[in-house]
């Protein structure tokens, strides 16, 4: 081929994208996240709690019961829940950045969180930056720095792929197929199954692995706590219910990390809920890790008791 | 059997392999050849990266 009709090959691939990023960039418009994003643009102006976290609180949370449950009901506080599935701390400290730059009211910030969350540093491969997690590129520089501070490499790339929907979105258009790839491979599989002997005793050796290696907090939760502090807001960290079995909650890997991370959210001037056992009926959960819709309820319920009693201590 | 030589052909061709088209295909325009790259490049930058991970629904 002579250097003319390459050039006429390659500019016509070049076109093509282009117009596949257009396509892109159109149909995601009302993704999950961009619609998200745009329910925090909206939230009230006198919202005085903040719920963030990932699925496990996107769908434990139930706002109107948690409303309902404070006491003095007369002082319940506006609520907004911005949690949101499939995200890591990363995506919730650019959330809370997002949020606390127009909701000038919040004072208290309930996180949940489990398992290792609160020291894993996340990933950021090519596989890793899907779904929610795509919220990332929507602030390249800002996530750039809590998932790899310093490095120059992830900060040009996270820019970089800001500016190309293929790349950036292309969870989306997979979606259709993973529908159906999920249906399929629920077919068979009971509604509840319960994590298997061998998963709880690799997610018990990472628990230890954190205790062990000591490293604290990852920079994206000390940046939410920074956050908060900043604006004098109060934080609770709750520790999900996640469908272990109690047995795996009472157990001294779960319990050493609790104790772990509770010193840390302490020293930290946070206030640290232990709610991994609140709802230990299976019949209250949605599949194996995510509370339904009435577990959520009765989670909720619990926790604006316990939240309304150490911020209302006199309402007792 | 035929049939089957000619679209081997044919996918050697397209896919770079072989310089020239099996008998009865013209070669193809570079403009021809332009969209069929770049429509490959969007198909593998579609489904790359996502075999092995469990991801939510999100549209």
């Amino acid at each position: 081929m002579t250097r003319r009709p390459l050039l006429l090959s390659v500019l016509t691939a070049l076109a093509v994208l282009v117009v596949f990023n257009l396509a892109v960039a159109g149909a995601t418009r009302l993704t999950a996240r961009r619609k998200f994003l745009a329910r925090l643009e909206a939230a009230p102006p006198e919202t005085r709690l903040l719920f963030l976290g990932n699925s496990l609180f996107e769908d434990g949370i139930d706002t109107g019961a948690f409303v309902e449950a404070w006491r003095p009901a007369e002082r319940a506080p506006a609520v907004f829940s911005a949690a949101l599935h499939a995200t890591t701390p990363v995506e919730h400290a650019l959330v809370l950045r997002q949020a606390l730059s127009r909701l000038s009211q919040v004072r208290y910030l309930v996180y949940g969180y489990s398992d290792e969350q609160l020291s894993l540093q996340s990933q950021t491969g090519w596989g890793d930056m899907i779904s929610s997690r795509a919220l990332s590129y929507a602030f390249p520089d800002e996530a750039a720095a809590l998932y790899a501070p310093g490095s120059l490499e992830t900060r040009w790339r996270f820019r970089a792929l800001s500016l190309l929907p293929m790349l950036a979105e292309r969870t989306t258009l997979w979606s259709k197929v993973e529908t159906l790839r999920k249906a399929l491979g629920a077919v068979g599989m009971p509604a509840q199954a319960s994590p298997k002997e061998e998963d709880l005793e690799a997610v018990a050796q990472r628990l230890e692995g954190v205790v062990r290696a000591d490293r604290g907090f990852s920079v994206a939760v000390k940046e939410l706590f920074r956050l908060a502090r900043a604006q004098g807001v109060q934080v609770f960290v709750v520790e999900m219910p996640a469908g272990h079995p109690p047995a795996f909650y009472e157990g001294p890997a779960a319990r050493a990390l609790r104790a772990y991370n509770r010193a840390r959210v302490e020293a930290e001037s946070g206030l640290y809920i232990d709610a991994s056992l609140w709802i230990q009926d299976r019949k209250y959960f949605r599949d194996a890790e995510h509370l339904s819709p009435e577990g959520a309820r009765l989670f909720s319920a619990r926790l604006g008791q316990e939240i309304s009693r150490r911020v209302e201590p006199s309402a007792e | 059997m035929r049939m089957l030589l000619r679209l081997k052909d044919l996918l050697e061709y397209v896919g770079g392999s072989a310089d020239t088209p099996p008998e009865g295909f013209r070669p193809l325009s570079p403009v021809a050849l332009g969209l069929y790259w770049g429509l490959l490049i969007c198909a593998i930058l579609a489904f790359s990266g996502q075999a092995s991970k469990f991801i939510y629904i999100d549209f």
